[in-house]
């Protein structure tokens, strides 16, 4: 009796000890080739103690590729804070033969997938773009959102693969997304459907098309200028001043007449932009301003 | 290139003590007593001084910041020749940046002049700050424009303790120009601002410089390299705003 209870304290040590160990100590022995340690590292990650998790992420940088193997494993934890960081921690070491298995991360249902979308955003790989451009007609706001970063961040190269989830017209966040990628990325094949975006989504594709600075668009841009929401009146505003085009000048002087102050100001500012001169416009007291410089 | 060099052992001293010493009574002349006083200083350790140009809000990010000084309360940094002002700060948190929060050491602002080829020594002080002389924009801004929503995790729960920061720039480098209370159980926020417009939106965990690794932080914007605008007409709240959170990776 006395000696099952001894074997029982020792083990109950052991797996104490296991949870206390200092992450440095942990991070000295998995850089020694400790694989044990190396799993505990990566477990540590995701540890309630905000500290402890730092430390851990921290060590597991600087160990790099030497932690690769463990990251693996972590992608199939079911503890949704390893799962996460180790999908982070790959996104920061950025190597290219991670992007199978963070492809794999993305489909786990249940996960906080978000952390492998940008992970492949900072890997920077075309294979990751058919999963990504999923990703942005997922009904996660966090995923959808984190999906669109990271094809920006990949670049003018993922155009092809947007544009199809900007013709559908049914699902609407995911259009409102393929919108911002395309704005973002400069999309110049995107701007015939951008100019035919309507809806909720008409503010966002004005912005785009502002982003794109296709002379094509300005009377498009104008015409939004008109639009009966002021929400796609402010964008228009703004996206005529990027398309630096004089021949918006008339339609902004007149835009200083709408009912929205803000519109107004919009519209002082991007005067300002194309004509090179202050431009005062009615604030909301009544009173004649010029537009504080946002981009100061 | 010119720099200013200050003398590395230029010491931030700390007041700590009026001492006050009264002669002994005596008969005669010596029943003249004169008072006597004075300040006792010590070396303050971990103080960093920060350094803002001329017309630059001191309550902002500094140009420069100096290493925390060391046990003698020694600094040194190197400038350009200019007119500067200097504030030196120590935070009981440990933390180079955010509000100096009572309890935490302060410098009143001095005026610095740097000009080429000569090493400047400063002896500066820094006392215990023991009340709040300012409240944050948002409580002082009144009215009933603002901008109100939630602050939300990567699992789409509320998140407590952290604060919005309301921009009017796009680029949302420089001091907010309000700042919520922080966030409750239900993760929700409200800031006053002063006047209809477009604002940038930022939620995070701590205070002042680019967020570090491991702090909570998320924008309000759709995944776009630029926040997106939260846009409030005079005399309402835009509402339902809502704002995710995550560790900085």
């Amino acid at each position: 009796m006395r000696a099952i209870a001894l074997v029982m304290f020792s083990l109950m040590a052991l797996s104490c000890s296991g949870q206390i160990e200092d992450i440095e100590s942990l991070s000295r022995k998995a850089r020694e080739g400790d694989l044990r340690s190396g799993r505990e590292l990566v477990l540590a990650m995701g540890a309630e103690n905000r500290e402890r998790s730092l430390k851990a992420y921290r060590a597991v940088l600087s160990l790099g590729e030497i932690a690769r193997p463990q990251l693996y494993r972590g992608l199939k934890s079911s503890d949704r804070r390893v799962f996460e960081s180790s999908a982070a921690a790959l996104g920061s070491i950025g190597s290219q033969d991670s992007v199978p298995l963070l492809i794999d991360a993305l489909k786990e249902e249940g996960q906080r997938r978000y952390a492998a979308a940008w992970a492949l955003g900072e890997i920077g790989s075309m294979d990751g773009v058919p999963i990504l451009v999923e990703a942005i007609q997922s009904e996660d706001d966090v995923l959808r959102k984190t999906a669109v970063r990271a094809l920006v961040k990949i670049g003018p190269e993922v155009e092809d693969d947007v544009i199809p989830v900007l013709r559908n017209e049914v699902d609407q966040k995911a259009q409102r997304a393929a919108v911002r990628v395309l704005g973002e990325i400069k999309g110049p094949g995107a701007v015939s459907l951008l100019e035919a975006v309507d809806g909720d989504n008409r503010d966002a594709a004005v912005w785009a098309l502002g982003r794109i600075g296709a002379p094509g668009s300005l009377l498009t841009l104008i015409d939004a200028l008109n639009d009966e929401r002021w929400v796609v009146r402010r964008q228009a505003a703004e996206a005529l001043g990027n398309l630096e085009n004089v021949d918006a000048v008339e339609a902004l002087r007149l835009a200083l007449e709408d009912p929205e102050p803000v519109v107004r100001e919009w519209a002082a500012r991007s005067l300002e932009t194309l004509a090179g001169v202050q431009t005062l416009y009615r604030d909301e007291d009544g009173q004649m301003v010029p537009p504080y410089n946002l981009y100061r | 290139m010119n720099r200013w060099i200050f003398n590395p052992m230029t010491r931030v001293v700390l007041s700590t003590l009026v001492l006050l010493l009264v002669a002994g009574c005596g008969e005669s002349r010596e029943n003249k007593v004169s008072p006597l006083t004075g300040t006792v200083s010590v070396p303050l350790e971990g103080a960093r001084l920060y350094i803002y140009g001329e017309n630059e809000d001191i309550y902002g990010p500094a140009g420069y910041v100096s290493e925390p000084t060391g046990p003698d309360g020694s600094f040194s940094l190197s400038l350009r020749p200019g007119t500067y002002v200097g504030v030196v700060r120590k935070r009981a948190s440990g933390d180079a940046a955010g509000p100096v929060r009572i309890g935490d050491y302060r410098s009143e602002p001095v005026t610095i002049e740097v000009s080429a080829d000569r090493a400047l020594v400063l002896d500066l002080t820094a006392t215990i700050k023991v009340a709040n002389e300012k409240a944050f924009p948002a409580m002082k801004a009144g009215g009933r424009t603002g901008l109100a929503g939630r602050v939300l995790d990567v699992d789409g729960n509320p998140v407590e303790g952290v604060r919005v920061n309301v921009y009017d720039h796009i680029q949302m480098s420089e001091r907010p120009k309000y700042v919520s209370e922080r966030t409750g159980p239900d993760g929700r926020f409200l800031v006053k601002v002063r006047r209809g417009g477009t604002y940038y939106l930022a939620a995070r965990d701590r205070f002042g410089g680019p967020p570090q690794l491991g702090d909570l932080y998320g924008r309000y914007d759709e995944g776009t390299i630029d926040p997106s605008g939260a846009t409030v007409r005079k005399g309402e709240i835009t509402g339902d705003l809502e704002i995710v959170v995550h560790k900085v990776w």
